[in-house]
Formats: structure tokens, sequence, C-alpha cells
């Protein structure tokens, strides 16, 4: 079989791996970030790793990371399916812009990007709530969830942020130059 | 050729976004029974969920008995003393219900029998901070179905809200989705309870005088086809003022700390798990293998479901 990248099967090794990982992300999520709420406030790693992967890869893999997690997230949860998947797209998204007009290595960046990402995706899935006749308060979700998982998400962003940095740098290092092709993004 | 690329991703997303509306549309609504790809993720998920909740649940339980031994050395002083006047009680109580059967059974009232409670951790929440849900580690399996009320020994959780062969989602009472029929057990004022994004509770009283302090002891209505009567539900935190023509509000602190849920017990009819692998799958340890229904509609709580009137 052919291994090699670009090749049919390792992509579909490559999709089968982010499949599971968005599995296992899910599941740390509502299994352990369940019991370690700080100030009532729970934070939203589907949101928090399609922030970071965007800032670190670019839109299209910021985007397609939060759809493959947000819709993960929807299918445990049951209830509007591809809400949370269109959210965190859109979060994955705006970091991934932002991470092209700004110069990443200071902490401060993704901490920002991420808190601003984390308000947006919860005030989309308002929006989506209200617009199938949910009854969600605007304000209620941006004082009372939105923004206390805003701040959860930065704490968690600036403690992975070095992390993440160090893993995409020797990637970058391992992987051979894009031949003709505009790389991730 | 790149005109063609383009135009093929673009169908692509368009596609995708068309996808996406039509199962959003499909699933805003509760449902009693879910697709076979969600419970196939669903049951696949379950024992990971299970594992890294016993894990967190076992950090998380060492860190507290470390920081409350001296706190639990006094609670069980307090305990004791508590117990030992409880016992008397409890003779006095033994005597009460001797008597009170004897004249329902005069009264011609049946009791709800054949009802099985059966224990159940919780292994997962939702990601998202809009429901209150919870995941428990058993499902149709052990007799659990939609519908059936979930309760602590403090009070009410929620209810099954849908089951897989191994797990089951419960809505809680302060989901947004949830309304619960109730009484003020000081006035016997009958109210419903409804779910608050945040998780909070939100009182509305079904009688234009109800009386209303802070305080106020709620629990589930003997007219409940969902709950058992005298469950308690919360207690009343501070009452809103009145507005023209509607009837009284309050915000009420929910009896059982919904943050902190790891136990519950699914009260069963007692006939699921005899049908299903066995009788021996519900009952016992909570840690052994690992819908929606309106009762009845409340006045003017259409868009909701749970419990209702009688």
């Amino acid at each position: 079989m052919d291994y090699a990248r670009g090749s049919s099967v390792h992509w579909a090794l490559r999709a089968a791996a982010m499949t599971l990982g968005a599995a296992l992300v899910v599941a740390v999520q509502r299994a352990v970030f369940s019991y370690l709420p700080v100030g009532g406030a729970y934070p939203d790693l589907t949101v928090l790793a399609a922030g970071l992967m965007g800032l670190l890869r670019g839109r299209r893999w910021g985007a397609g990371v939060g759809f493959v997690l947000g819709t993960v997230a929807d299918v445990q949860a049951g209830w509007l399916l591809g809400a949370h998947g269109a959210s965190a797209a859109l979060g994955g998204l705006l970091a991934g812009w932002a991470s092209e007009k700004v110069f990443r290595d200071s902490v401060l960046v993704p901490v920002t990007v991420v808190a601003g990402v984390s308000v947006v995706c919860h005030m989309t899935y308002t929006a989506i709530a209200n617009a199938f006749g949910l009854y969600f308060p605007w304000r209620l979700g941006l004082l009372e969830i939105a923004l206390p998982t805003a701040a959860y998400n930065a704490f968690l962003a600036a403690l992975l942020w070095p992390l993440c940095l160090r893993w995409h740098r020797d990637r970058i290092l391992e992987e051979p130059p894009p031949a003709g092709r505009g790389g991730g993004r | 050729m790149g005109d063609t690329s383009s135009r093929w991703r673009s169908l692509v997303i368009g596609l995708l976004v068309l996808i996406v509306l039509g199962a959003m549309f499909a699933t805003a609504r509760p449902r009693p029974e879910l697709s076979p790809v969600e419970e196939a993720v669903r049951d696949a998920l379950a024992p990971a969920e299970t594992l890294l909740a016993s894990a967190a649940r076992t950090v998380r339980a060492a860190a507290d008995s470390w920081r409350t031994t001296r706190a639990l050395r006094e609670e069980n002083e307090r305990l004791r003393q508590e117990v030992r006047s409880l016992q008397i009680r409890n003779h006095m109580l033994e005597e009460a219900w001797r008597e009170n059967r004897a004249l329902r059974s005069v009264l011609g009232l049946v009791e709800r029998e054949g009802e099985r409670a059966v224990p159940a951790l919780v292994v997962g929440r939702p990601v998202s901070g809009w429901w209150s849900q919870v995941t428990i580690n058993r499902g149709r399996r052990h007799g659990v179905e939609p519908r059936q009320p979930v309760v602590t020994g403090d009070g009410a959780v929620g209810r099954v809200l849908a089951v897989t062969d191994t797990t089951a989602e419960v809505l809680l009472l302060v989901d947004p989705k949830s309304a619960v029929g109730g009484v003020v057990r000081r006035t016997s004022d009958p109210v419903v309870v409804e779910g608050v994004p945040g998780g909070r509770l939100r009182l509305r009283a079904l009688v234009a005088d109800a009386d209303l302090v802070p305080g106020d002891l709620i629990v589930t209505a003997g007219f409940s086809q969902l709950f058992p009567s005298g469950l308690p539900i919360g207690r009343v935190t501070a009452v809103l003022p009145a507005a023209a023509g509607r009837s009284a509000e309050a915000w009420v602190e929910p009896a059982v700390d919904l943050s902190r849920l790891e136990v519950v017990a699914v009260l069963t009819n007692g006939e699921g798990a005899a049908s299903g692998a066995g009788a021996s799958g519900g009952a016992g340890s909570p840690d052994g293998d690992g819908a929606d229904g309106r009762d009845g509609s409340l006045p003017g709580h259409h868009s909701r479901d749970g419990d209702g009137s009688p």
C-alpha cells in the first residue's frame, strides 16, 4: 500500500486519527473537565482546540478541527446536531484568519484569540438556538456561559500554547517542504 | 482547471451547509429515539468516558478527603448526635406510617408499587454549557427507559431523555427544556418549576394568590405522573416582584447539587430489566458493566417537555 504523504491511504489514516482524536477530546471534556469547574465555569475544549489549531495551521485546519470536534460533541449532546460543529468551525476559521494578521510567538496572542473566539462561538450557538425556536437569553448567555468559558479557555490556552508551538515546530522540521502547494492554509 | 476545482469546492461546502441545516432542523426538538449513528457513537465512547470519569472522581475524592478530614470529624460527632435523635423520631414515624397505610386502604388510594431504583454513575456532561444534561452508565439493558425519573437521596434530579443499550441521557431539572410540576410544602400551592440556562430554577405559581417566602421547600406534586410525590425539588431563594396580571415567580435553589452529581438512581417500573438482559443487570452497584415524553401539558408550557398536570 502507498503510505506516502499525499496518497489516499495517508489521507484516510489522517482522517481516522483526527476522528479518534476528536472523540478522545470530547470524552475528556465530558468526563474529566465536568469535575473541574472554576468559579462555576467549565472550559470548552472543542473551541480551544479549534482556536489553537487555527492559530498554528491556518483557517482551513482550524475550521476543519472545529467542525469535527463540534459535531462529535453535538452527537453526544443529542440536540441541534451541527450547531456546535458550525460555531466551533467559525471559531477555528477566525483564529486562522487572526494568525495571518499577528505575530504568534507571544503568549498573549493565543490567550486573546482563544478568549475572543470562545465568546464568538457561544454567541453563534445562541443565535442558532434562537433561530431554531429555543429560548436562549442573550445577556444571561454572555455573562454566565460565554465569558466564564472564554476565561477558562484563555487560561488553558496560556498553558498549552508553548507545547503546541514546540510540537508544531518539530513537525515543520520533520516535513519536507510542500512542492507547488500553499501548505496547510 | 482551477475554475473546476473552485466550483467543486463551493459545491461541497454548499452541500455540507445544507446537511448541517437539515440536521439542526431535525434535532431542534426532543426526540424519543436516537439515530443508529448517535447510538453507536455513544456506546463506543461510553467505556472511555466511564474510565476517565472514574479517574477524575478518584483524584477529586483524594483531594477532597485530604482537605476535609477535620471537617469530617466534627461532622461525624454532630451526625452521631443527630442519629440518636432521629432514631427516636423514626420510631414515631413508623407508627405514623402504619396509621397512614391503614387510612389509605380505607380511602381506597393506590400506592405506586413495583418501582425499582437502578443506581447509576454519572459518566459525562455535555460540552456546551447551555444544556444541563448528564450521561449515566445505565441503559436499556438495565431496564432504563425514556421518561423515567432520576433521583438522589436529596431529591429530584431530572428524567431520562434518551437511552442506548449501555447509557442514558438525563435531562436535569435546571435544563431550559425542563418543567416540573410541584407544590409549596408549607402552603400546598401548586407551582411549576422551570430550568433556566446557566443552571438555575425559576418557579411560577399556578394560582393567583400564591404565598411564597424565601426558604419555602418545593416538592414534587402528588398529581405527577413522572415523579413520586413529596420529592424535594428545591428551596425558594428570592421571590420576584409580581407583574400585573401574572402569577408570582421566584428563584429556586435545587435541592440536589447538580454540579457535583456522581451517583444517581433511576426509578424504573421494574419490567424493563427483566425483559432485557436479565434482572441482575439493573440493581446493585453502579460501577458494573458498563425521548422525550410529555407528562400531560401544563397551561402555558407547551414549548417545554417535562412533568405536567394531573
